[in-house]
């Protein structure tokens, strides 16, 4: 009876840590609005918010399907800016934002293969391959852009792009598929499931390598729309565009409350919170006038935090087992 | 015993895991210059009660005496520096260190220079200790993981020997060491006896036991049965304390169904990595075929094979005429796999008793496709739930918090629940309580009045015998014995088991 008491309240701690996320949200929104009386709340600076956690929830959005397999992905930012960049290129070549469109998806999905090909067929640790790859990316940013500051579409398409709402319209169409692919089909199960062991996971008959290669094109098709959505937003991209933005990822898919090692606990939902987590976080913390180094910091100390607590709540939430 | 001095002594040791009795009230005496061997069937106590003198494990009952001293190990390490040496059955060594490195495991500093660990003498030691024990081909600046199962025994062997132990236990260890490492072990054991340092001896091999020992201790369902001095060593005496049990009741199978004549599985001229050496088998419908032997002579490999995780060098595993070539052709084709390390490769231990149950379902449990239907999912899950009685909260519940015989229901629940044609069952009863033992012998009995195959593979001969139409015994990877007819031939446990060792 007592171990029935105990693992019951058990089941509610963990229902409780679900939920945290969420309280943690209202909360900070509700602490800038009164430390910035109510201008945090303001409909340009939710706006402007809203805008700037789209790039990081597309991005997160593809990369939680590799990272419910217990990989990690730190090339998301870098594709998604090489894969724009490409794609202008192409732009600028031949006149179409349709071919510009289709070139940047191509490039972010082709790199991404190569590098978990790679990684497989070489056998390069994952996170070590997609470090490796990042950095190589932010070589290639430098380079294809030849001394210039920025690559560059007209003016008109970051407008009209805004004026007709596309950067949400594609975000909320990307987001319900891969809503339907994670939580209704037998891909987000047997991803979590490799997440949760490997081993297991190959002795119940799912195919790892091929799995790991669906993860890696779909986190290659959000790459490809993060870039899109970047050039939206300020209708060109520079040399360090996006850079940064693989911590926000990964800030991101904690914050919400998703193991880092994956498995079954995984959700696809922490793109979401978790990127307006860290956009409300971000501009919160600015507009109290915090300079931007502490907010790094701050950033910083949030990660090491939230990684620590989830190792030390393994008894509740899943460690992977290898 | 007059003469010889007692080191240890164990009074009324008992120890439980949950509600296993693994040990139950023995007392033993261990006296210097003696090699004592014990022997019992797998589950009979034997490695229990001398991981409890080595402090591995606390005794739930009982006390112990060595040299007339209250003796409450906490830990190995304890055990060493009180001068008891014990080598295990499982590996003992850390694959990625140097040899030296695990013979000199935290004692370092032992070589520390100037606060730096001189590796050079390090090596040098340690080369030492294994030219010492006559292992002069072990190199010991080599990687660990480069040395074969009996090497790395060997540097444990050393490594014990190094702390010049006064009892020096060595459980199941000769099954990994050919005639050259039993030889240096043998050599070793009667050098301790020798100088007046007592030796206890674990081992399947009763020819060994008869050579080497002064007495034996045989141990039964965790009692001990008797002690006998050599001069009164019997080999068929020994054998019938050993294993004369009565099954009672319908334990087992009671019923006299035969099986299909036609295959359904076909191992054919197979030679694996692992050890199989030109191995060749059909499983028929609706047989329960046993696979019997000691831990090493390639049964669990032959598990593995069948389904489709080991590396085939040469030779074909197929099903329906399908060949198999790895694991998820295997699953595909309607074969299911229980792995021997249940907790490691069958389960996902991190998720829920749902996730575990499903995942071999997703195919059968689409709706309209791609989409799985959650309705259809939840009824795979919970018939097996229900059917199964598996003891749980929820669904939900994650499957790292049931009891052992709880997860092996998991396991057989994906299993059966996907309805597979081919069962393989490597050591299903494993650390699973007598209670649910039963469960799993009716069930798997229910399987096989369906049509399906099994192939049971079980280091427990009593269970192979009461749940097999047919078992083979294996020994060194290939088959030393088949015997057939069994559910109306009268076979017993002293047949089969000159064939194992």
């Amino acid at each position: 009876m007592e171990q029935k008491a105990k693992a019951k309240k058990q089941v509610d701690v963990t229902r409780l840590i679900q939920y945290m996320p969420i309280f943690l949200l209202v909360l900070l929104c509700v602490v800038f609005t009164a430390m910035t009386r109510g201008r945090f709340l303001s409909l340009g600076n939710v706006k402007t918010l809203l805008n700037q956690s789209l790039i990081v929830s597309i991005l997160s959005t593809g990369a939680i399907f590799v990272f419910s397999t217990g990989n990690i992905n730190t090339a998301m930012g870098g594709t998604s800016a090489v894969s724009a960049i490409i794609g202008i290129m192409a732009f600028h070549a031949t006149g179409s934002y349709v071919l510009m469109i289709l070139v940047m998806l191509a490039v972010a999905v082709g790199i991404m293969t190569a590098t978990c090909l790679f990684s497989i067929y070489f056998k390069v640790n994952m996170m070590m391959m997609t470090l490796i790859v990042m950095n190589l990316l932010m070589a290639c940013q430098k380079a294809l852009l030849v001394g210039q500051s920025s690559a560059k579409v007209p003016y008109s398409f970051a407008n009209d792009a805004q004026n007709a709402n596309a950067p949400l319209i594609i975000f909320v169409i990307f987001y319900v598929i891969c809503l339907l692919l994670f939580n209704g089909t037998a891909l987000g199960r047997k991803l979590k499931f490799i997440g949760s062991s490997q081993n297991c996971a190959n002795q119940t008959g799912i195919h790892y390598n091929r799995m790991l290669l669906v993860a890696f094109v779909i986190a290659g098709i959000a790459a490809g729309l993060g870039g899109l959505l970047t050039l939206m937003r300020s209708g060109s991209i520079g040399t360090t565009t996006n850079t940064a933005v693989n911590m926000d990822v990964m800030l991101a898919i904690v914050l919400a409350g998703m193991p880092v090692s994956g498995g079954a606990k995984s959700k696809i939902s922490a793109a979401i919170i978790g990127s307006l987590l860290v956009s409300v976080l971000n501009s919160g913390l600015l507009m109290v006038g915090v300079s931007s180094t502490i907010i790094q910091a701050i950033r910083g100390i949030c990660f090491i935090v939230i990684i620590a607590l989830s190792i030390e709540r393994t008894g509740r939430i899943p460690a992977r087992e290898i | 015993m007059e003469g010889k001095k007692s080191i240890l002594q164990c009074h009324g040791i008992s120890k439980d895991f949950g509600i296993t009795k693994a040990l139950k009230n023995v007392d033993l005496s261990v006296y210097g210059g003696e090699i004592r061997g014990l022997i019992g069937e797998n589950g009979s106590g034997k490695s229990t009660l001398t991981a409890i003198i080595a402090g591995i494990h606390r005794p739930s009952a009982g006390t112990m005496t060595l040299r007339e001293k209250p003796w409450e190990p906490k830990s190995v390490l304890h055990a060493q520096e009180n001068n008891i040496g014990i080598i295990v059955q499982e590996a003992g060594t850390i694959e990625r260190l140097t040899v030296a490195e695990n013979l000199f495991l935290g004692q370092e500093t032992l070589f520390r220079k100037n606060g730096i660990i001189d590796r050079a003498a390090m090596t040098k030691a340690a080369q030492e200790a294994l030219d010492g024990i006559g292992a002069s081909d072990i190199h010991a600046a080599a990687m660990t993981y480069t040395l074969n199962m009996q090497d790395r025994k060997l540097v444990e062997i050393a490594k014990a020997i190094r702390f010049n132990p006064d009892i020096f236990i060595v459980d199941e260890t000769t099954t990994v060491l050919s005639q050259s490492g039993r030889d240096i072990l043998y050599r070793l054991i009667r050098k301790l006896a020798a100088e007046g340092k007592a030796v206890l001896l674990i081992s399947h091999d009763l020819d060994e036991l008869i050579e080497y020992c002064d007495t034996l201790t045989i141990l039964k369902d965790g009692e001990l049965i008797q002690n006998m001095e050599k001069s009164k060593f019997d080999e068929n005496k020994i054998r019938e304390l050993m294993i004369g049990r009565e099954i009672s009741g319908s334990y087992y199978r009671t019923d006299k169904d035969g099986y299909l004549d036609e295959a359904k599985l076909v191992v054919d001229r197979v030679t694996t990595l692992g050890g199989l050496t030109n191995f060749s088998m059909t499983l028929h419908k609706g047989e329960i075929l046993g696979i019997g032997g000691l831990s090493q002579c390639g049964m669990h490999e032959l598990g593995r094979t069948v389904f489709g995780l080991a590396t085939i060098c040469s030779g074909e595993v197929r099903i329906d005429g399908k060949i198999i070539r790895n694991s998820a052709e295997a699953v595909k084709n309607g074969i299911g796999y229980t792995s021997k390390d249940r907790d490691k490769e069958s389960l996902a231990l991190g998720a829920s008793i749902y996730d575990n149950i499903s995942s071999t379902g997703y195919q059968k449990n689409l709706g309209t496709a791609p989409f799985i239907s959650r309705k259809k999912e939840r009824r795979y899950v919970q018939e097996q739930i229900d059917s199964l009685r598996i003891k749980c909260q929820s669904e939900r519940q994650e499957v790292r918090a049931l009891s052992g015989g709880n997860k092996q229901k998991v396991v057989f629940g994906k299993w059966i629940a996907k309805d597979t044609d081919v069962l393989v069952l490597d050591c299903p009863t494993r650390g699973v309580d007598i209670g649910v033992k039963a469960e799993m012998y009716r069930l798997i009995y229910e399987i096989k009045k369906t049509g399906k195959s099994i192939l049971l593979i079980s280091e427990e001969l009593p269970e192979l015998l009461g749940m097999s139409d047919r078992i083979l015994i294996m020994k060194d990877g290939k088959i030393s014995a088949e015997f057939d007819h069994l559910r109306s031939k009268n076979i017993t446990e002293k047949d089969v088991i000159e064939y194992i060792i």
